[in-house]
């Protein structure tokens, strides 16, 4: 990086030389939708410029920096003139992916994938631990090695989606650093795994974790399991809920992870429900029945709802399930 | 595992200990003035675990030569006495809790036969029976031929008449206590599982036959013997392979040569798991049916380790009705549903191990 590469400089160049297609410094998501920014500049003009970078005086084109979405508004509104950009002549390629990722992280917060594909562009240029000397400067909050490193493994190793499943909340960075560390024919089963669903980080952790160690237990590999009937029919059903379908193959994953303890608290749960302990009345089963000390709890407002309570956990006291239930 | 480095600390003396030691290890020392050198070298390896099984570090015990076991909570404990003779181990069992246990791992050899002296002497001239094992923190016999302590261990303990000492050890070294006036003080037990789980999971351990042949050699000299099955795993087909190796046992053996049995499930310490992961990727032992247990460590789901128990007790019990077998770290409903009484009252396991030490090894019953 140079040592003053900020000696701005502001140029009116010809749309027609912006390079578009060159996409190396693009943070963003391509919008689909860049209506009202195309308004507001037909409206009000360009009220920041764009950074651009020259790309050598021979062939007079120009790269987009930092703007992409203005850019391409005046394109949308079928701007032909001159842009009035700015550039910095005295730059290095590195200085120009500096600016590109803080004139993002200092206009709002970055989305995963902006921060994945930020740390992708900067790595290119000083390693990891210089960008988290300089991360609160660059990213306007302080990342340690660790964290840019986990970054870079996901941004080099999820397959192509992946990203897109972190910005919509449905693959968390704990997530998607553990699907990087598979191989691509998983981490692609992964990716296609959770398109289908919608869940909370720690629930994804846990399929990711009993979807191998079913197929480790089971002596066959986790590609073969995702082939499964029972998980494909979970997967590609019609249901448009994802937050159910998440569910539903949660609970698939645990009943094959854990045979017998799940066969064993279903059972169970049956007779907890033949008891018809009624409102107000739970029996608490010990944590995966290694203790054997079961508990009652009720609730009451008044004393007609206390005898009420108490009559009914009296009739169930030689009920034949209660009895099942607590000789194990 | 063969030693590759061989540390020592500075002020140490060479004695005859060390020097047998050292002539046997064929490594010269590095002298060190403090642990830190071995440590750091040892955390600088990308693998500090097995790095460790490679390193050798005289030293002597800075803490309590004999404690009491620490057992484990909720879980019958069954009063065992540890001497601490050395820490970690030279074979790489994939499911050794030794290696979650210290931080890094360190094998370390304990010299100074005579520290152990004042501290035993002092435990034979109390009024009660002692178990006393060297296997806790390490396999009792893997320095077996290249030190003296085992038998200076066996000789000591052979001129009491309170204490029994356990040699606990997935080993075949047992050459240099063959011959020696053991005075019926020293059990000799072995770890055992099946072939397969040995193959896979335990590298660098002696096979099962060659184990049972060795505690037939040692039965043959008077020795009295033990057997923990210890850790049982879980597997298709297991009941009948531990049902093998019960029969095993009882062809080499006679069951009046047995002083006791336990027998446990797997069980560890949670942060074990992704230690086993990484350092033996084909292993799948950490993929049981596995529940937190009520002591903070993972174990078989109660029913599967009741069914795997049950079969291996009604299988010794066919062979020895009367030998005493007992569950390590197990609850009143598995003892209830398997051997149908619990020891219930604090001390009541231990007691009855005393009894069977007594038995076994002519302890003085007046003391029980």
């Amino acid at each position: 990086m140079s040592n003053q590469p900020d000696e701005t400089r502001i140029l009116n160049i010809p749309l027609a030389s912006i390079d578009l297609a060159d996409t190396r410094y693009r943070i963003s998501k391509e919008e689909d939708d860049i209506e009202g920014l195309a308004l507001s500049i037909k409206q009000n003009g360009l009220t920041s410029l764009p950074l651009v970078r020259s790309m050598g005086k021979s062939s007079h084109t120009y790269i987009v920096v930092a703007g992409f979405k203005r850019i391409n508004a005046l394109v949308h509104n079928g701007f032909k003139g001159d842009v009035v950009c700015q550039t910095l002549p005295e730059a290095t390629e590195a200085d120009y992916a500096v600016h590109a990722v803080s004139d993002n992280a200092f206009s709002r917060s970055l989305t995963p994938a902006e921060l994945i594909k930020s740390i992708l562009i900067l790595t290119q240029f000083m390693d990891t631990n210089l960008i988290a000397e300089k991360s609160l400067s660059i990213f306007n909050t302080q990342l340690n090695q660790s964290y840019i490193n986990d970054l870079q493994k996901i941004g080099t190793y999820l397959p192509p989606g992946g990203l897109n499943l972190m910005d919509d909340g449905r693959l968390s960075i704990k997530s998607a650093k553990k699907i990087s560390g598979e191989s691509p024919g998983l981490a692609n089963c992964f990716v296609s795994l959770f398109s289908a669903m919608k869940t909370s980080s720690s629930k994804q952790m846990e399929i990711i974790t009993n979807f191998l160690e079913i197929a480790a237990r089971e002596n066959f590999s986790p590609q073969d399991l995702y082939q499964d009937k029972k998980i494909q029919d979970i997967l590609v059903s019609d249901n448009k809920d994802l937050g159910f379908k998440g569910n539903l193959l949660r609970y698939c994953l645990i009943e094959r992870r854990f045979p017998h303890l799940e066969k064993k608290r279903q059972e169970i749960q049956k007779k907890i429900n033949s008891l018809k302990l009624g409102p107000g009345i739970k029996l608490n089963l010990p944590d995966n029945f290694e203790s054997t000390r079961y508990s009652l709890t009720f609730e009451f407002k008044n004393l007609a709802e206390f005898t009420s309570r108490v009559d009914a956990i009296n009739r169930v006291s030689n009920h034949p399930d209660l009895v099942e239930i607590l000789k194990r | 595992m063969k030693i590759k480095r061989l540390f020592m600390d500075m002020d140490l003396a060479l004695d005859d200990e060390i020097e047998y030691l050292i002539s046997k290890v064929k490594l010269t020392p590095e002298m060190v003035t403090d642990s830190q050198p071995v440590y750091d070298l040892i955390n600088g390896d990308i693998d500090p675990i097995l790095a460790a099984k490679s390193i050798l570090y005289i030293t002597r015990n800075k803490g309590a030569i004999i404690r009491k076991c620490p057992g484990t909570s909720h879980y019958t404990c069954c009063d065992y006495t540890i001497l601490h003779t050395g820490t970690f181990c030279t074979m790489d069992c994939s499911y050794c809790i030794l290696q979650a246990y210290f931080h890094p791992p360190v094998l370390q050899y304990f010299a100074g036969l005579d520290n152990f002296r004042l501290p035993l002497k002092h435990t034979f001239a109390q009024n009660k029976i002692f178990r006393i094992g060297t296997g806790e923190y390490t396999d009792s016999l893997i320095w077996e031929n290249i030190s003296q302590g085992p038998k200076f261990l066996v000789n000591t303990f052979a001129n009491q008449s309170n204490s029994l000492l356990e040699l606990k050890t997935k080993t075949v070294n047992v050459e240099s206590l063959l011959d020696l006036d053991h005075n019926g003080k020293t059990v000799l037990a072995w770890s055992v599982n099946t072939p397969e789980i040995i193959r896979s999971e335990e590298k660098g351990t002696a096979a099962l036959l060659s184990r049972l042949e060795t505690a037939k050699r040692c039965e043959s000299k008077g020795y009295k013997l033990a057997f923990h099955f210890d850790p049982l795993i879980i597997y298709e087909g297991c009941e009948d392979a531990y049902k093998n190796v019960v029969h095993e046992i009882f062809s080499h053996v006679r069951a009046e040569s047995i002083v006791w049995i336990s027998i446990g499930t797997f069980r560890f310490m949670p942060q074990l798991k992704s230690i086993v992961e990484q350092r033996f990727p084909s292993s799948t032992i950490p993929y049981g049916e596995f529940i937190l247990g009520l002591d903070n460590k993972m174990r078989y789901f109660k029913p599967l380790r009741i069914h795997l128990y049950k079969t291996i007790i009604d299988m010794i019990h066919e062979y020895a009705p009367h030998v005493f077998v007992y569950f390590c770290m197990e609850d009143e409903e598995v003892w209830e549903q398997c051997i149908g009484f619990f020891p219930k009252k604090e001390g009541e396991l231990g007691h009855l191990l005393d009894k069977s030490a007594a038995a076994h090894c002519k302890l003085n019953t007046s003391f029980l």
